[in-house]
């Protein structure tokens, strides 16, 4: 065992989630405390036993807190608890650490997904999807965007990509199409039975140029938890654990959302490196990387990240393609998002990512298995809000 | 409106630009901040840039029912790199707009908080 507190020392145990749908006919509340249920019951915890609780609240959308699911599953032991920034990495990664630390023995870690009234048209001519209000601008920098109707900087530094290293819309349409192939084998998926060829993405309307909806990751109702705990107490538990072998976020300087997102690559770089050296790896170690796609272009800087390739993702992108298949494998070996990513299997910012990796590294992904997986790396978020971790089979 | 972004405001207001910049180093701060990002000074004075600046990105505004597109940019001031002001690009299009153009400062709106906008100039 390392002297690292976290390594080897922490472990996930239970895995849970909400039906993802367009619309599950729950609240949001309702969703959440499915996930939790779920994953306790997974673990084999007894409910009596958890002590942590942690969710993600707040951001451009409402969500739930801890004390609404510890009041609605009658959860009343919890001694740690801890609301998180998006995205969902960080609720984990929160877990982690307290568990480390020995704040609590058991910690449930959650997210909760709705397609509120301010996603689309759709969901504002449905009574139960009124967002209830509220203001989120951490940043402080909303009201002097507001006359030109708060224009999203990560689409403009995803221009800037483009003019400076000549990236292309169909190196997008690669990870779009690589993780819709892979929700077609994901029962969970929102988009299961909804093929996507590279045709059909390339002759998409663009919503954002160069992005089309399916840039834009799926709005959906659902909800994810994990159960953490200690190495050791999940050595006592039924199921086979997954090890944390480090986790880490990142902010390299200038992050303002709407002036300056265009140096979000070298926050990832920050994180990346965190994690190669907490470990002692690189990506060659990794069997699987489940990269975060809330946005196409996010999912593209992360892979620059990633593999160290600054400004050639469109070159990677084009060695890695299986045409055939309709799916990439980096480095001839590695595969990206096989449960289908927030394109494919819908939006829970990056929870979907966590929980596939579990899966894997338990030998439980049916279809989907990745021969022999050992090691996952998984990537969530943008700058200044990220997570990213490396997890391994027990 | 804040504390810190008072005297911007006050600025539109005027069809002025003006800026927070650091009366210690000399650092200009936007958006504006209570303290200096480079040398961390309290000393936070305004001036108003020249107007001259680059185009460092856009980005065509998804369409709101009923309306055109319009292109919003990122202008990078001539005063210091990565000083950017997000304003409309005033005749730009998808197809007409460019990274790196040189932009000149303008002036719509009615009041009382006029809108900055930039107009790309002719390509040389
Ligand atoms: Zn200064």
């Amino acid at each position: 065992m390392s002297a690292d507190p976290i390594r080897d020392k922490v472990a996930i145990v239970g895995i849970g989630a909400s039906k993802l749908s367009r619309d599950g006919g729950r609240s949001i509340g309702a969703l959440a405390c499915d996930a939790v249920r779920a994953a306790i019951r997974d673990s084999g915890v007894p409910r009596e036993a958890i002590d942590g609780l942690s969710g993600i609240y707040s951001t451009d959308q409402p969500t739930v807190w801890p004390g609404y699911v510890a009041e609605s599953l009658g959860l009343s032991n919890i001694v740690w608890s801890n609301c998180a920034t998006p995205p969902s990495a960080n609720t984990v990664s929160e877990g982690i650490l307290a568990v480390a630390a020995g704040a609590c023995d058991y910690a449930v870690c959650y997210h909760a997904k709705f397609r509120w009234d301010t996603v689309s048209a759709a969901a504002r001519k449905d009574p139960m999807r009124r967002a209830p209000k509220g203001a989120f601008d951490p940043a402080l920098s909303i009201p002097l965007v507001e006359s030109v109707g708060v224009p999203n900087g990560m689409f403009a530094a995803f221009q800037r990509h483009m003019h400076l290293y000549g990236t292309r819309r169909d190196h997008l349409g690669r990870i779009v199409v690589n993780n819709r192939n892979w929700a077609l084998q994901n029962d969970q998926a929102v988009c299961h039975d909804a093929p996507l060829t590279m045709d059909d993405y390339m002759a998409a309307p663009l919503i954002a140029p160069p992005l089309s909806a399916f840039d834009m990751d799926m709005p959906i109702d659902g909800a994810m938890a994990v159960v953490i705990t200690s190495a050791e107490r999940a050595a006592d538990l039924p199921g086979k654990r997954v090890l944390v072998e480090a986790s880490a976020n990142a902010i390299a300087g200038k992050s303002d959302f709407f002036f300056q997102a265009f140096d979000t690559y070298d926050s990832y770089r920050l994180l990346i490196q965190r994690l190669w050296d907490k470990t002692g790896y690189g990506i060659d170690d990794m069997d699987l990387v489940n990269i975060y796609d809330g946005f196409s272009s996010l999912a593209l800087e992360w892979i620059e990240a990633a593999f160290d390739v600054r400004g050639e993702a469109g070159r990677l992108l084009e060695d890695s393609w299986d045409a055939k298949t309709g799916r990439l494998l980096f480095n001839g070996r590695i595969p990206m998002c096989t449960h289908g990513g927030n394109l494919g299997e819908g939006r829970v910012q990056g929870f979907g990512h966590v929980m596939e990796a579990v899966r894997q590294l338990r030998g439980d992904a049916g279809s989907r298995q990745v021969a022999g997986a050992a090691r996952v790396l998984v990537t969530n978020g943008n700058n200044p809000v990220n997570a990213g971790m490396i997890l391994r089979a027990g | 409106m804040d504390h810190d972004t008072r005297t911007y405001w006050e600025g539109l207001a005027e069809r002025k630009l003006t800026l927070a910049r650091c009366g210690d180093c000399r650092q200009w701060i936007h958006p504006p901040k209570g303290c200096c990002p480079a040398c961390w000074s309290d000393n936070i004075g305004h001036e108003q840039p020249s107007g001259e600046a680059t185009l460092f990105s856009y980005l065509v505004q998804p369409i709101a029912p009923g309306g055109a597109p319009t292109v919003v940019g990122w202008a990078e001031l001539a005063e210091q790199p990565r000083l950017i002001v997000v304003a409309p690009i005033l005749d730009a299009t998808a197809e007409t707009v460019r990274i790196g153009a040189k932009l000149t400062l303008e002036w719509t709106g009615d009041g009382p908080y006029f809108q900055p906008v930039f107009r790309q100039e002719a390509q040389s």
